[in-house]
């Protein structure tokens, strides 16, 4: 679980699927164009309208957890379930409706990294934000 | 009966049921819910242990026989090689070991989409689960209280398993 660096020094971004509960969950490394994408989709969500906090996910699909994303050149943790988007930068917590399509974008990569028959198996499509 | 023989009966049944109870983890998932290091490395095998080593930890990895399917027999065998102690469910861990009840289930799926889940049975006598790096609960998949995993709603978890005792100072779990 620990968190690996970057050539640059800083811990890297990875994407972790919640989706296990005893096994690992899936994750990976987002870097170069994705990261870049990303960041943009991140950009034009945080700050823009705020949310209520999702409802708490239970066994199977919960989301993801996007850690160490470099915002603005700050280290922030983001949760993205249920068209919200859960931003964490140090105490801080706050909720915004994921009007960028996080999940959709988040979803396809997960797919996209062979984890579709896991998704499938929960159920799980790229459906409009907030019915993922 | 006078004031002081009730107040002194009341005492004693006070002791009692708290020396029974002092092994049974209370409901307390501020311990676990820091959204941070405790809450994303420690699942639900250490939640239903009780014990945090941060690893995630994995049936049977800590005494060298981690599962190799993921099923009942294969999970099971790995816990059991953890110290993990088989039980009835409606009989319970009793009070004569200091120990509580935990209880093993599968979604089935193997390597590709399975996966295995603990609950615990707390002091308050319910039941309460943590689901990977996500926060403890004491709810199910419908929002209710679980008071016996095996009626809870358990998503694509169908496969109900079984019961354990954990005595966490005879259990090894990384």
């Amino acid at each position: 679980m620990a968190k690996r660096r970057d050539d640059g020094g800083g811990a890297a971004t990875t994407a972790r699927l919640l989706i296990f509960s005893g096994r690992p969950d899936p994750q990976w490394s987002v870097g170069g164009g994705e990261l870049s994408e990303l960041l943009g989709l991140v950009k034009g969500v945080l700050g823009r309208e705020e949310s209520n906090r999702p409802p708490q996910g239970g066994l199977g699909y919960r989301g993801f957890l996007v850690s160490q994303l470099p915002v603005d050149e700050r280290p922030t943790d983001i949760e993205v379930f249920r068209g919200v988007v859960t931003e964490k930068a140090g105490p801080r917590t706050r909720h915004w409706r994921d009007t960028g399509g996080i999940e959709r974008w988040l979803l396809r990569q997960a797919r996209s990294r062979g984890h579709g028959a896991t998704l499938d198996s929960e159920g799980v499509n790229e459906a409009p934000e907030g019915r993922s | 009966m006078g004031d002081s023989l009730r107040n002194l009966i009341e005492r004693i049944v006070r002791a009692f049921v708290d020396w029974v109870q002092r092994c049974l983890p209370p409901y307390d998932p501020s311990a676990w819910n820091d959204a941070n290091g405790v809450q994303y490395n420690n699942n639900c095998y250490n939640y239903a242990c009780d014990i945090k080593t941060g690893t995630y930890a994995q049936p049977g990895r800590g005494t060298g026989h981690e599962y190799t399917a993921i099923d009942c027999q294969h999970v099971d065998t790995g816990a059991v090689s953890d110290g993990l102690v088989p039980v009835d469910c409606d009989s319970g861990c009793g009070c004569s070991e200091c120990q509580h009840q935990v209880a093993l289930v599968i979604k089935p799926g193997g390597f590709e989409f399975g996966d295995f889940h603990w609950y615990r049975k707390d002091r308050d006598g319910r039941w309460s689960n943590k689901m990977g790096g996500s926060p403890a609960t004491n709810l199910d998949n419908s929002g209710n209280i679980i008071t016996d995993p095996r009626t809870a709603d358990r998503g694509s978890y169908t496969i109900f398993c079984g019961c354990y005792c954990v005595r966490k100072n005879s259990v090894t779990i990384n």
